[in-house]
């Protein structure tokens, strides 16, 4: 874990009900889970993220498994809880013309940070261009750090359904990420220049 | 148009820059532009 503990520890400890061991569960997924949520257009993914830990913590004692089947669970719940806000609201995403103030969530590193400034409103447009269950898909591989399997647990789908869905999401990136190379030329475009 | 070759060198792509890897055989670059997008998505947690 990021703490160095060994994880058993820690979700022995979590499990004990110790708040130090909830902590540090919280610190270590909290802000690949909260990123999920605002990359799918959550209107409050911070509010989402809290509801996805309580569920988490209420249901920790009866977690047995290894710290990937731990995030995957993790990512399970918060998937339901974003399945639910969907169906409250009942309409699309927000996108990058929103004002998402993702660069105030930003840590770490002065140049990534730069970095990601740079490329947050694209990210989130390009996101918002996917399907909800290919961006799903694709989100929950990179944030999540999952494997397909992982993500058709998650989703509750085929593990041939989420690579199908993968497939089709990389796809359209690469085909927008192509066009908008042409449209502005590669000097101009973010997601091409970043890489020289 | 896109071919199945083209969605199998997608996927291998992405599985690279999972890994972080380099994308094998991305001489030209055709992969730029998903490695930086799957970056930002990580840096925006």
């Amino acid at each position: 874990m990021a703490t160095g503990l060994p994880f058993d520890d820690v979700l022995a400890a979590a499990q004990a009900g110790a708040a130090w061991a909830f902590e540090t569960l919280y610190r270590d997924l909290s802000p690949a889970v909260t990123g999920y949520l605002r990359l799918h257009g959550a209107a409050e993914p911070d509010d989402l993220a809290s509801e996805t830990f309580l569920g988490v913590f209420t249901g920790l004692t009866g977690f047995r498994g290894d710290e990937a089947a731990l995030r995957a669970w993790v990512f399970t719940i918060a998937h339901r809880r974003l399945v639910d806000d969907w169906r409250r609201r009942s309409r699309r995403p927000r996108t990058a013309d929103d004002d998402v103030p993702l660069a105030g969530h930003v840590g770490g590193d002065v140049e990534d940070d730069a970095f990601t400034r740079l490329g947050a409103q694209d990210v989130h447009r390009l996101c918002a261009l996917l399907p909800d269950d290919q961006r799903a898909v694709v989100l929950l591989r990179v944030l999540g750090d999952l494997t397909v399997d992982q993500v058709a647990q998650v989703m509750g789908r085929s593990t041939a359904s989420v690579k199908a869905l993968q497939r089709r999401g990389l796809r359209a990136l690469r085909e927008e990420l192509e066009q908008s190379s042409e449209r502005v030329g590669p000097a101009a475009n973010p997601f091409a220049a970043a890489r020289r | 148009m896109t071919t199945a070759a083209d969605d199998r060198a997608d996927e291998r792509a992405f599985e690279a820059l999972l890994a972080g890897r380099p994308v094998p055989g991305d001489t030209a670059g055709r992969y730029d532009g998903l490695a930086t997008f799957t970056e930002a998505v990580r840096g925006s947690a």
